[in-house]
């Protein structure tokens, strides 16, 4: 069993070792599209962290807030799986913790934009448990 | 140029052995004495009493293929460091030379420029040709080889996939077009000036090794050396394949796995900066 | 390819004075290997993978988290990795709680997560603040100082010291402020 396991373990070692140097097709969406709004996401964050610290709560803010903040985690999350389980090595997991995640970003976004809503908002929740 | 006259001074009494030795010792004088004796360098007669000899213990990672079953250990060897010269590479000469000729290591040009000699002395990667020894004797000195490879043998990692992948990048000169004279690729002094700091990468594997994304994503990310190589000819002025170059990176892995940690630039033994040339190729895509 | 290369040399080296090498007899005593003729190397492809594919099967990998050396640059980028997760999943848990555990019959909003945080004692509410402020303004700041290194500058390693060591200072004045309010 466990030399079954090693001898495939090595014959995808040796097939990823010979699939260097092809080519990808180039896939933008994974790539500098990718980049662009992960960078894009985290800007939006400086000026609304500011603006939390400095003008305090604002319907205005929460909402950006609830929207920006889980698409900057959610890249974040992502960044970690892409990292530590890629799919060549980790085929199940990897697929698994994606979609996880997924679905954890969208509770989370409807669990906001509710907060925001029908609740005090984010900014105003922190700033009152802050100095309770 | 005290370099070149003391590698001159080493290599003559191998050439005087010659002379008179028969074939065998011929042999073994080009393989070793040449640079045992560049490792302790004969007194002249004229000099005072020798030193008290300096021990200082050296950690060495051995791993043996023909003994696979066994875990690598770290062994111990005590080096005096009053017979052996200053910088790492010295002592492990003189210990495959006088104590464990199984010691198993790349070196050649000892001065920098092969980049054969790459390890991990003492946590960092750095060329063993470079490093001096520190001559605290009390800590010993560990030398691994270079960080999250498969090991052929003790400090000789295997450098395939490091290979693969800088020749996947095609680091050499691509055109559409010809010169217009059809002579020479004519480039201005600011346009050369722009591949300083690229040029002169060894590809010692150094900074590759030293990275956290390529410890975990070796197999598809590409790595400091190997993107920095890539960015040198994007860089270049009369290479024309600068848009299809970066088009290659377009994807999760090849480019976008370095988060800028730059462990490569602290690491580089010849003092470059591949984290400012990946970010710039990521800036450049940016907009592509 | 390569590392046939290099352990065929390594068997044809070793031939002369070490008995440990099993398959010595293949090479005849005391040839070295540059005086080895071509034929004596030469190998067939299968021949070459066959032994390539049995080394790779054994032969380890070098050891790298445990034994590189603590440097500021992988150092703090670990710690971004770390504070962003942590924080990031604590607002994970905070939002989907906000959900779910309604619905489940606990009673979780804003008035009952400030009566608790209300009734704890002092110490524990510095605490408190205090390991949520320092993950937080420390990945605020080690964010800008990534953000303008993506604009290409402070990339030189005198920038990446810098900026690491500006960074740590401004978190600990940062994170000490905030946990005092």
């Amino acid at each position: 069993m466990l030399s079954t396991i090693r001898y495939l373990l090595n014959c995808s070692l040796a097939a990823a070792v010979s699939q260097v140097g092809v080519s990808h097709t180039p896939d933008r969406v994974h790539g500098s599209y990718h980049w662009n709004v992960e960078r894009a996401a985290t800007v939006a964050m400086v000026p609304l962290v500011a603006a939390q610290l400095t003008v305090g709560a604002s319907p205005i803010t929460d909402a950006l807030l609830g929207v920006v903040l889980p698409i900057h985690l959610h890249i974040g999350f992502d960044a970690c799986i892409v990292d530590y389980l890629p799919a060549r090595k980790f085929a199940v997991i990897n697929k698994l913790a994606t979609w996880t995640l997924n679905l954890a970003t969208a509770g989370v976004l409807v669990g906001c934009y509710q907060f925001n809503m029908h609740d005090i908002g984010i900014t105003e929740l922190i700033s009152r448990a802050w100095t309770a | 140029m005290s370099v070149s006259l003391m590698s001159a001074a080493a290599v003559r009494p191998a050439l005087r052995k010659h002379i008179a030795a028969p074939i065998a010792s011929y042999v073994r004088s080009f393989n070793s004495s040449a640079t045992s004796n560049m490792a302790n360098p004969a007194p002249p007669d004229n000099t005072p009493a020798k030193k008290e000899p300096l021990y200082k213990t050296f950690e060495i990672y051995r791993w043996n293929p023909d003994t696979p079953a066994e875990k690598p250990i770290l062994q111990e060897y005590k080096v005096d460091l009053n017979a052996c010269g200053p910088m790492v590479l010295d002592a492990l000469i003189k210990i495959k030379n006088e104590m464990d000729p199984t010691l198993t290591f790349r070196r050649s040009c000892r001065e920098g420029i092969c980049g054969s000699c790459a390890m991990n002395i003492e946590g960092g990667n750095t060329l063993a040709c470079l490093a001096r020894i520190d001559r605290n004797a009390s800590k010993p000195l560990k030398i691994y080889p270079l960080p999250n490879m498969n090991i052929v043998k003790d400090l000789v990692p295997d450098l395939t996939n490091f290979y693969k992948q800088y020749k996947s990048i095609e680091p050499y000169l691509k055109q559409k077009t010809p010169p217009t004279d059809g002579k020479e690729n004519l480039q201005s002094i600011e346009d050369r000036k722009k591949l300083d700091g690229l040029y002169e990468c060894i590809l010692c594997a150094c900074c590759s090794t030293s990275c956290p994304s390529y410890w975990w994503n070796q197999e598809e990310y590409l790595g400091p050396a190997v993107l920095m190589q890539a960015y040198r000819w994007m860089a270049d002025s009369r290479d024309q394949f600068g848009r299809e170059r970066r088009d290659m990176l377009q994807n999760q892995y090849s480019l976008y796995r370095c988060h800028t940690i730059m462990n490569c630039a602290k690491t580089c033994p010849k003092g470059l900066n591949p984290g400012k040339a990946i970010a710039q190729i990521k800036k450049d895509m940016a907009f592509d | 390819m390569f590392a046939t290369r290099a352990v065929t040399s390594i068997v044809a080296q070793n031939a002369a004075r070490s008995a440990l090498v099993k398959n010595a007899a293949a090479v005849p005593n005391g040839v070295r290997s540059f005086r080895a003729t071509h034929a004596n190397l030469e190998q067939s492809p299968d021949a070459e993978s066959e032994i390539l594919r049995q080394q790779r099967l054994v032969r380890p990998k070098s050891p790298h988290l445990t034994i590189y050396q603590p440097q500021l640059t992988w150092y703090l980028s670990g710690a971004h990795r770390f504070t962003g997760v942590g924080i990031g999943a604590g607002f994970y848990l905070g939002a989907l709680s906000y959900l779910a555990l309604p619905a489940m019959g606990y009673n979780f909003d804003s008035a009952a997560v400030i009566s608790s945080v209300a009734a704890m004692p002092a110490a524990a509410k510095v605490g408190l603040k205090a390991t949520i402020a320092f993950p937080f303004v420390f990945h605020c700041i080690n964010g800008i100082r990534h953000l303008v290194w993506d604009t290409g500058r402070f990339l030189s390693l005198k920038g990446v010291y810098q900026t690491g060591y500006a960074v740590l200072g401004a978190t600990t004045v940062g994170s000490l402020y905030l946990a005092s309010l």
